[in-house]
């Protein structure tokens, strides 16, 4: 059977058995909590505590300004420090609550709640957007805003995204694998927002444990299905995913509802399952921390808040910070921190910041010397080849350095999803979706 | 943290492939021809590329210090250049005339555009030409005496006293590294499996040349398309010269655009007119039209681009 995807992509070096075998590991945090208030698109959240407070965790600290924001919890139990800008990890002063840990991890009292099924749909979405939950896939949009359609009856498809297709991730595989009872039940909850959507599970092929056991729980699920995808980077972007799911291709502008499709990651997925079935905040990621440099790579269940170092710590340390076997000290290679996966992840400047919800993954990887130096473009044609989009990326990368807007887009450039793709295949290493990106955010 | 950091943007990984990788593979794929043609040919054609090779590389290296620019023998594109320049001069020729080519390829035709991936024309077919024009009685009086350019000229008469095979394998006279059809099929091959070229357009350049012959001659004696193919350099034209990234269209019509035009123009000059080296001529010719089948094919679609204040 030949498994359906989309045009183009890479199949980068995916690192994945570093971490796939490592179920979930629940980390402690260390004595220090930041809880920036702005973790998402959208406004910023209004500090509902002040200094010297107590908090317990679970405690709400801050409260959604508006709509388009989102609630803050505390993760650990302790007193509120301080309130002022913190520097985050990728350098970026923001304002944040700092909580000191007091090591109890004394907890609220959380609400029981009523069986999903006895829910009105109005309560179903005041609950997922109390709990704080943003889309945990990179999407950064509070979860109770992609949700909120004028039309609830226009989805078709709810796509739940398990591809995970960003080398050396593994935290959503470990999810589908040890959470699926809940990922279930959390479709089923989202299914009751849209009485025509069908709940499709995508997976790509390379991970088969989690199918075989996904397929078993979907049996008795009417309105579930599991989808297997070809293994291809970047088969988890969103019009990829619809494209390859449902065959309905995004053109433009156009986001997913437009085609009647909605794509949530399963992290997602099991926190609303667990804010509407057991009445549970948004308090941790599970986080893959992962990557060459660092000895013993992890799956993490991370407290938000946590600061990057006490991830490192957990994962043995950097290789290169320990002394070798044979008494030696390590190479010190430059090494490259990043916040989410290889391909469109952001750079770490700091290890002294917090864990956000926006934290997708933590990669330590050694620099890449080759990759820095820039030669001339051959039009070897590849960068054409590989993108998802199909754009001319070395021609949108050339009109960007000229900052030929009316150009840029009528060769589509503002289409771009920022995949990497070109980037990652060209032979002269040119810096092609860098340069792409930063002209797409000079126009919006 | 005690170890240096360093910062980029996304995607923090590459692929292992570089532009070294790419032209050496076209080094490698070339070798099979060469290695024939000094075989066949004897030391003189080694020396020939030994020199027209070194010439290239080394006139690169100072024009680029002359220039003050970043050195960029690094990257090889300079050794294919010499290469398939060696491979298309006839193996009695002095030394001197292939280092002159080579100094023509690189000083002329690639630096003064601005180098790798800047150069209109490709370098190896224009400094082709340039000797074609500068040392004709060299070059013509060399090819007259080649069985396959005879065939070529002989036109309609078809009477061809050489077998398939002896074509096939490259036992008759011609240039280096373009007599041997088995040598540079076994280079394609390996350029194609490792997917650096397609048949895009060597397949459409040919099949399309083989049309505008057959109209033109009304001939299809399979001896005499296949000395067509031999004969003159349109293997290695079609395949290592056509082909150069640099020179060729974008887009996959443009590209299909590209080699019919090649076909058309290459039978035109062997047909109509002196019959040996239409290949080079229609490759230089349809080089310069890559910019304009760029521009017509190029996915550009004029929008309404909203006023605002800028």
């Amino acid at each position: 059977m030949t498994l359906r995807t989309f045009v183009g992509g890479v199949l980068p070096r995916d690192g994945k058995d570093l971490t796939s075998e490592k179920p979930i590991k629940f980390v402690l945090p260390g004595k220090e909590l930041v809880y920036p208030l702005l973790q998402h698109d959208g406004s910023q959240a209004v500090p509902y505590v002040a200094v010297g407070d107590k908090v317990l965790t679970g405690q709400l600290i801050a409260g959604g300004d508006g709509f388009f924001s989102s609630c803050i919890y505390a993760s650990v139990s302790g007193q509120v420090s301080v309130i002022g800008e913190r520097r985050m990890a990728d350098g970026e002063m923001i304002a944040a609550i700092v909580v000191e840990n007091d090591g109890l991890y004394d907890e609220i009292t959380y609400q029981t709640m009523p069986p999903p099924e006895e829910m009105t749909e109005a309560e179903i979405h005041e609950r997922i957007r109390d709990a704080g939950i943003v889309g945990l896939g990179g999407s950064k949009i509070p979860t109770h805003v992609k949700l909120s359609l004028e039309n609830p009856e226009q989805i078709a498809f709810l796509i739940i995204n398990g591809i995970e297709c960003e080398p050396y991730l593994t935290a959503d595989l470990r999810i589908l694998l040890e959470e699926s009872e809940r990922i279930i039940s959390g479709i089923n909850v989202l299914l009751r927002l849209f009485p025509y959507a069908h709940g499709i599970i995508s997976i790509t092929d390379d991970k088969e444990e989690a199918i075989t056991k996904l397929m078993g729980l979907v049996e008795r699920e009417a309105k579930i299905n599991v989808r297997v995808l070809k293994t291809k980077y970047p088969q988890g972007s969103e019009r990829q995913l619809v494209f390859s799911v449902t065959g309905r291709k995004l053109t433009g502008m156009m986001s997913p509802p437009d085609v009647g499709c909605l794509v949530l990651n399963v992290e997602t997925i099991l926190n609303i399952s667990r804010a509407v079935i057991e009445g549970r905040n948004l308090m941790s990621r599970i986080i893959t921390v992962s990557g060459d440099a660092l000895c013993e790579p992890q799956n993490l269940s991370v407290r938000l808040g946590t600061s990057y170092q006490t991830l490192i710590d957990e994962a043995g340390g950097l290789i290169d910070e320990k002394d070798g076997s044979d008494g030696k000290k390590g190479k010190n290679r430059e090494v490259k921190m990043i916040a989410g996966g290889p391909m469109r992840g952001e750079i770490i400047v700091a290890v002294d910041t917090p864990v956000t919800k926006e934290t997708a993954g933590f990669l330590c990887l050694y620099k890449d010397e080759e990759a820095d130096v820039e030669a001339a473009c051959i039009k070897c044609r590849k960068c054409i080849s590989v993108c998802p989009e199909r754009l001319q990326p070395l021609r949108l990368a050339t009109l960007a350095e000229k900052g030929d807007r009316k150009s840029f887009l009528a060769y589509d450039g503002m289409c771009c999803n920022g995949c990497g793709c070109c980037s990652y295949i060209c032979p002269a290493k040119r810096h092609i979706t860098q340069r792409i990106k930063a002209f797409m955010k000079g126009i919006t | 943290m005690k170890l240096p950091m360093t910062a980029s943007q996304a995607p923090h990984i590459r692929a292992p492939k570089s532009t070294a990788g790419i032209m050496t593979a076209v080094i490698i794929a070339l070798l099979p021809a060469a290695g024939f043609g000094i075989y066949y040919f004897g030391l003189n054609a080694l020396y020939l590329i030994l020199a027209t090779v070194a010439t290239a590389v080394i006139a690169e290296y100072l024009a680029c210090l002359i220039g003050k620019k970043k050195v960029t023998t690094g990257d090889y594109s300079a050794v294919v250049t010499g290469l398939i320049l060696a491979l298309c001069l006839p193996p009695d020729m002095p030394i001197w005339i292939g280092v002159a080519g080579a100094a023509f390829a690189i000083l002329v035709v690639k630096i003064p555009f601005g180098g790798l991936g800047r150069n209109i024309v490709n370098p190896a077919a224009a400094a082709r030409c340039f000797l074609l024009l500068s040392f004709a009685p060299m070059m013509i009086a060399r090819q007259n005496t080649v069985l396959a350019t005879s065939i070529l000229t002989a036109g309609e008469e078809g009477d061809i006293a050489v077998s398939l095979l002896d074509l096939i394998f490259g036992h008759l006279g011609g240039m280096i590294g373009e007599t041997s059809m088995l040598a540079l099929a076994a280079g394609v091959v390996f350029l194609v499996l490792l997917g650096v070229v397609d048949l895009r357009i060597p397949g459409v350049y040919i099949l399309s040349f083989l049309g505008f012959i057959v109209l033109f001659t009304k001939n299809t004696d399979p001896v005499y398309l296949v000395a067509h193919l031999i004969g003159g350099g349109l293997l290695l034209g079609a395949f290592f010269m056509a082909t150069d990234f640099v020179t060729r269209p974008l887009s996959v019509a443009g590209q299909l655009i590209y080699g019919l035009l090649l076909g058309f123009l290459t039978a035109v000059f062997r047909f109509y007119g002196s019959g040996m080296e239409g290949v080079v001529f229609a490759i230089i010719i349809v080089n310069f039209l890559t910019p304009l089948i760029d521009k017509c094919i190029s996915g550009y679609r004029p929008q309404k681009v909203k006023n605002d204040e800028t």
